[in-house]
C-alpha cells in the first residue's frame, strides 16, 4: 500500500489509561449480571507503537475497546484516551482517534466513497483526504460501488480507509484482517508498521498471533476481564528472562538426558531429540555433553511463540465450550 | 452542529426510500389532478336542462298527488316547497346561522345555489369546496410518510450499526439525536410542502381551466394556509414521533409497529372501555386539528328528548354537541411528541451502544 498521509501530532504521555475498570452485563432483568470486565488496567504509551490487545473469545477485549470509544459505559473504574477523560472529554480526544471495533458498518446502499464522504464531512475533512485513504487501502478502483457488492475483505479495507480518515495519532482496530486473504493481510501488516513509525499509537486486537507477534512492540493479554500479562512482546514471551528451550539432537538420547539430568537441567524427550528448558546458553549443554563424550548433531533454541504463551495464561478461558458475557453480547 | 445536521440531510436525501416516495408521490398527486382535470367540465346549461326535466316531472307528479288522497297526501304549498327557489331559501338561511360561510369544509352560498336543485349534478370541480378535502388527504398521506421515514432514518442506522460508527466520530449523543431529528423533520417538510402544493396546486389549475374557482375569497386562502400550517405542523410531529420511537425502540418496524397497533387496537379498546377516552383519542385529536375542530356527542341525561334547537335543514344540532379546538389538540399531540422525544434522549444518553 501507498503512504498513509497520516500527519504528526504531539502526544501525550499516554495513549490509554484505564484503571479499575468494571462492567457487567445481563441478558434480561431477571438474569444476573456477569462480569465482562473484572477490574481491568492498562496502561498503553504512546507514539510510534503497535500495541497487540489479545484475550480468548469472550474475555473482553471488544467491551473494553467500545468503553474506550463511549460506546459503552462502565460500571466503575476510570479510563483515559490521549490524557481526556471517557466519556465526558471524549469529543476533545475522539477527532485524534480512528477505530474499527468488529466488522465494519456502512450504508450498504452507498458506494464506498459516498460513505467516506459523508463522515468527512462530520469534521470537515477535504475530498482529498477521501481519495487518499482509498488509495491506501487500494479501494479506489471499487471506489465507486456499492458497499453491498463488497466482498467481506474490500468491506474490511474500507473500515480501515474510514479508521484513517482522521489521520489519527491513536488508531484502535479490532481484527483488521478479519475476511482478508494472504497479500491483504501483509499490505495490513506493512501499512500498520508504517504506521506506528510514522508516530501513530496502534491498538491492535487480534486473533491471528502470529501477525501480533511479527508486528507488535507490546502486547496485553486479557482473560475473564483481567490483564494476565502485559509489556514488550520478548517479554510476554520470556517473562524470566531465559532465552527459551533448546532441542538437541544426538545418537544416544538415552544417555543425554541421564548427562543433562545429573547436571542440574530440566529435560524431556521430545520426538527424536531432547528438549532442553530454563538453559540461556546453548554451550552450556554442548560443553556438558562433550565432558561425557556425548556430541550433539542438532542444537538449536525453539524460542516459545505467543501461541504458546496466549493459550497457556488463558487456559480455562479457551474452548468450545467456554461461555462469556461478552459472546452474549 | 451544522456539519452534522447538513451530513444527516444528506443522507437523507441520499436514502433510496425517500427519493422513491418523493418521485411516486408527485407523480400520484399529479394523477389526481388529471383525473379531477379530466372529470370536470364547465358545461352546467346542459346539467340544468337534465335537472328542470326531472324537477318539473317530480312536480307535476306531486301536483297530482294534491287532493287526490282525502286530504292525507300532499299540499300545493309542499310540492311548492320541494322546488328549487324554496331549497334555496333554506339553504341561505343555514348559512347564515353558522355565522363563518367560507371556511375550508364549511356550507357555502354556492354550495347553496347548486344544491336547491337536488337533480342538478355540477359537473364542474369547486376548487372551494374540494381543496380542504384534498389537505385532510394530503395530511394523513404525509403523516404515514413522517412517520415512516422519521422511523426508518434512525432504525435503519442501528440496524446496520452506523449509528455506532456514526458516534465514534460525534461522541455527544443528544447532539447527535437533535441533528437526525432535525434533518428527518425538515426532509419531511422539504416533501411534504412542495408534493401538497403540486395537488392543490394542480387541482387549482384544473378548477381554472375546466372547473370553477367560485369561492375562493381572500379569507377562504386565509383559512386555507391556516389549515395547510396546521397540517404539516401534524406531519412534522408524527416524524418526530416515528424517529424517537426508533431512537428507543432502535428498531424501524418496531417503532411503526407501536403507532399503529396503538392507532389500531390501543383506541378500539379505549373507545369500549371509555367513552371519554373514544371522544379524546389520538384519531379524534388527529381530526381536531386537521380540520380545525372535532365534533362530538354527548348521550342525552336520563329523559331529556334530543332536538333540533333551530330546526333549519342542515343545522340540526343537539345539545350534547361538544368541540376538541384545534389549538388544544396541537398542544396535547405535542406534549405527546415531546414526551417520547425526551424518554429518547434519556435512554440514548444511558443506554450501551453494542
Amino acid at each position: 500500500m501507498p503512504g498513509s498521509g497520516v500527519f504528526m501530532i504531539e502526544m501525550p504521555a499516554a495513549a490509554v489509561e484505564i484503571s479499575g475498570l468494571h462492567k457487567s452485563y445481563r441478558k434480561n432483568f431477571r438474569s444476573k449480571p456477569r462480569a465482562a470486565l473484572d477490574g481491568l488496567d492498562l496502561h498503553i504509551a504512546a507514539g510510534g507503537r503497535v500495541h497487540g490487545f489479545l484475550g480468548p473469545n469472550g474475555s473482553g477485549k471488544t467491551t473494553t475497546l467500545r468503553v474506550l470509544l463511549g460506546l459503552i459505559r462502565p460500571d466503575a473504574g476510570e479510563v483515559r484516551l490521549l490524557g481526556h477523560q471517557v466519556p465526558g472529554e471524549l469529543p476533545r480526544a475522539v477527532g485524534r482517534v480512528g477505530s474499527l471495533v468488529e466488522e465494519p458498518k456502512f450504508f450498504w446502499a452507498f458506494t464506498g466513497r459516498r460513505n467516506l464522504e459523508l463522515l468527512a464531512k462530520l469534521t470537515d475533512l477535504p475530498d482529498m483526504r477521501v481519495e487518499a485513504v482509498l488509495a491506501t487501502v487500494g479501494l479506489a478502483d471499487r471506489a465507486d460501488e456499492r458497499v453491498k457488492g463488497y466482498s467481506l475483505g474490500m468491506r474490511q479495507r474500507l473500515g480501515i480507509a474510514a479508521a484513517l480518515l482522521k489521520s489519527p495519532t491513536l488508531l484502535i482496530l479490532d481484527e483488521p484482517s478479519n475476511g482478508l486473504d494472504p497479500a491483504g493481510i501483509r499490505e495490513i501488516r506493512t501499512l500498520l508498521r508504517k504506521l506506528a513509525d510514522d508516530g501513530v499509537t496502534v491498538v491492535l486486537s487480534s486473533h491471528l498471533l502470529a501477525e501480533v507477534q511479527q508486528i507488535c512492540d507490546e502486547v496485553t493479554i486479557i482473560s475473564h476481564g483481567r490483564v494476565v500479562r502485559t509489556g514488550p512482546v520478548s517479554e510476554v514471551l520470556a517473562p524470566d528472562g531465559s532465552a527459551g528451550r533448546l532441542r538437541v539432537g544426538l545418537a544416544d538420547l538415552e544417555s543425554g538426558l541421564q548427562v543433562l539430568r545429573s547436571a542440574g537441567l530440566s529435560v524431556r524427550r521430545d520426538g527424536a531429540g531432547l528438549l532442553v528448558e530454563g538453559v540461556n546458553s546453548p554451550s552450556t549443554v554442548s560443553r556438558v555433553l562433550a565432558e561425557q563424550g556425548l556430541y550433539v548433531s542438532e542444537l538449536h533454541t525453539e524460542t516459545a511463540d505467543l501461541e504458546d504463551v496466549f493459550l497457556s495464561l488463558t487456559e480455562d478461558a479457551v474452548g468450545f465450550g467456554s461461555t462469556s458475557p461478552e459472546a452474549s453480547e | 452542529m451544522m456539519r452534522l445536521l447538513k451530513v444527516e440531510l444528506s443522507r437523507l436525501f441520499s436514502r433510496r426510500l425517500v427519493r422513491v416516495l418523493a418521485i411516486v408521490g408527485l407523480l400520484g398527486f399529479l394523477a389526481v389532478d388529471g383525473l379531477i382535470a379530466a372529470r370536470s367540465n364547465t358545461d352546467t346549461a346542459s346539467a340544468h336542462a337534465r335537472a328542470d326535466v326531472v324537477v318539473q316531472s317530480q312536480y307535476q307528479n306531486c301536483l297530482t298527488q294534491v287532493g287526490a288522497t282525502n286530504g292525507r297526501g300532499p299540499t300545493k304549498a309542499d310540492c311548492d316547497s320541494q322546488l328549487p327557489a324554496a331549497q334555496l331559501k333554506n339553504c341561505l338561511a343555514a348559512v347564515a346561522a353558522e355565522g363563518n360561510p367560507t371556511g375550508p369544509g364549511r356550507i357555502t352560498r354556492e354550495q347553496c345555489i347548486r344544491n336547491s336543485d337536488p337533480y342538478f349534478q355540477d359537473p364542474r370541480f369547486h376548487f372551494a369546496e374540494q381543496a380542504g378535502n384534498l389537505f385532510v388527504a394530503a395530511a394523513f398521506i404525509f403523516m404515514m410518510l413522517g412517520l415512516l421515514i422519521g422511523a426508518s432514518f434512525i432504525g435503519a442506522e442501528w440496524q446496520t450499526g452506523t449509528f455506532a460508527s456514526l458516534l465514534t466520530w460525534e461522541p455527544r449523543r443528544q447532539r447527535v439525536l437533535a441533528a437526525k431529528l432535525t434533518a428527518a423533520v425538515i426532509g419531511i417538510e422539504l416533501m411534504a410542502i412542495p408534493l401538497t402544493g403540486a395537488l392543490v396546486g394542480g387541482a387549482a389549475i384544473a378548477a381554472n381551466i375546466r372547473g370553477t374557482m367560485d369561492g375562493t375569497t381572500m379569507h377562504f386562502m386565509g383559512q386555507l394556509g391556516v389549515m395547510a400550517a396546521r397540517v404539516f405542523g401534524l406531519v412534522a410531529l408524527f416524524t418526530l414521533i416515528g424517529a424517537a420511537l426508533a431512537t428507543f425502540t432502535r428498531h424501524t418496524v418496531a417503532a411503526v409497529a407501536v403507532v399503529g397497533g396503538y392507532l389500531v387496537v390501543g383506541e378500539l379498546i379505549g373507545a369500549i372501555v371509555s367513552p371519554w377516552w373514544k371522544n379524546h383519542s389520538l384519531g379524534a385529536q388527529i381530526t381536531a386539528v386537521i380540520q380545525g375542530r372535532y365534533v362530538y356527542y354527548l348521550d342525552p341525561p336520563r329523559g331529556v328528548e334530543m332536538s333540533s334547537p333551530t330546526g333549519v335543514v342542515g343545522t340540526v344540532r343537539w345539545h350534547g354537541e361538544r368541540y376538541l379546538h384545534a389549538g388544544g389538540a396541537s398542544i396535547i399531540i405535542g406534549l405527546l411528541t415531546l414526551a417520547l422525544v425526551a424518554i429518547a434522549s434519556i435512554t440514548l444518553r444511558r443506554r450501551d451502544v453494542i
